[in-house]
C-alpha cells in the first residue's frame, strides 16, 4: 500500500484529504506543520507528500526545499495544496521541484486525479 | 450596529497591508463569525468528529486569501498571518475599541454570518492597475 504524507495545520483539511485518499487505497500519515512533516519522513517511506504553504514552525515552501536537498527524500513527488495563488510563488515551488500546485478549496475528485496522474508520471520517468 | 449579535463561533486573522511601495504597511484584522446552527449541515464523512473550530479557522484563512488576491489588481499587497480562534467577548470589546470597523452581514437559513475588518485601509488609494498574475480557487496546475 502506497503511503502519502499530508502536511497541513488544518485538521479539517488533513481529514478531508486522508478520507479521500484512504478510500482509493492509500495509507495516509498526517503532520500539522513542516517540522513535524520532516520528522515523519525519517520514520516512513512515502510515495508522495502533499504540502500546505502557510504553516507554523516551518512553512511548506521551506519544507519543500529541505526535502529536495536531502538525497533520501529528493525523489518523493510533492504536491502543494494551498490558498496561495500568486504565480511568483507557484513558480518558486516549480523551480524547487514540486510536481503540482492545487489552490484551495479543491474538489476531492481533482485531488485524487492529480495524485494518480503525478504518481503515473513518476512511475514512467 | 451596536445591536448586532455576534454569532457563536469566530476566528480572526491579522494582516499587514501595503497600499504602495513607499507607504508604511498598516496592520489590520479580519474576523469571520458563524452561528453554531450552521455546523449542523456539515458533511461528516467519517467517524472522526467534525472539527468545527478548526473549520472556521480554515474558512477564515481561505477568505483572507481571496481578499488578498482580489486586492492585488489595485496595487495593494495584503500579507495575512495564521488564523486563530477568538471569543465572542473579545470581539465585543474589539467592536467598542474600533468603532470604525467595517462589518459585513450575510444571512443564512441558520443564522447570520458576520465578517469584520479593522485596520487603516485607505479606499481612495485603491486604484485599478491591471490584472494580477494569480490563479483561481480550485485550479490544478501540474508542472
Amino acid at each position: 500500500m502506497k503511503k502519502v504524507l499530508v502536511v497541513d495545520d488544518s485538521e479539517t483539511i488533513r481529514q478531508h484529504v486522508a478520507e479521500a485518499l484512504t478510500r482509493v487505497g492509500f495509507q495516509v500519515i498526517e503532520a500539522s506543520d513542516g517540522a513535524a512533516g520532516l520528522q515523519r519522513t525519517e520514520q516512513h517511506d512515502f510515495s508522495m507528500i502533499i504540502l500546505d504553504v502557510n504553516m507554523p514552525l516551518l512553512n511548506g515552501l521551506e519544507m519543500l526545499e529541505r526535502l529536495k536537498q536531502d538525497p533520501k527524500t529528493a525523489g518523493i513527488p510533492v504536491l502543494m495544496l494551498t490558498t496561495e495563488a500568486q504565480r511568483s510563488m507557484i513558480e518558486r515551488a516549480r523551480q524547487n521541484g514540486a510536481k503540482a500546485w492545487l489552490i484551495k478549496p479543491i474538489k476531492v475528485e481533482s485531488l485524487v486525479s492529480t495524485v494518480n496522474k503525478v504518481l503515473l508520471q513518476q512511475g514512467a520517468s | 450596529m451596536s445591536q448586532l449579535k455576534i454569532p457563536e463561533v469566530s476566528a480572526a486573522i491579522t494582516f499587514s497591508l501595503s497600499q504602495s511601495v513607499k507607504a508604511t504597511p498598516c496592520a489590520g484584522r479580519l474576523t469571520l463569525s458563524l452561528p453554531e446552527a450552521l455546523f449542523t449541515i456539515m458533511k461528516a464523512e467519517s467517524m472522526r468528529t467534525p472539527q468545527r473550530l478548526d473549520w472556521v479557522r480554515e474558512l477564515t484563512n481561505q477568505l483572507a486569501a481571496r481578499i488578498k488576491h482580489r486586492l492585488l489588481p489595485f496595487g495593494a499587497a495584503m500579507q495575512p498571518l495564521l488564523p486563530s480562534l477568538v471569543t465572542r467577548d473579545a470581539l465585543e470589546g474589539q467592536r467598542v475599541r474600533f468603532p470604525s470597523m467595517r462589518i459585513y452581514l450575510g444571512r443564512t437559513l441558520r443564522g447570520d454570518v458576520l465578517v469584520m475588518v479593522d485596520g487603516n485601509i485607505d479606499e481612495s488609494r485603491l486604484v485599478y492597475s491591471g490584472p494580477a498574475d494569480v490563479g483561481n480557487a480550485g485550479d490544478v496546475i501540474i508542472f
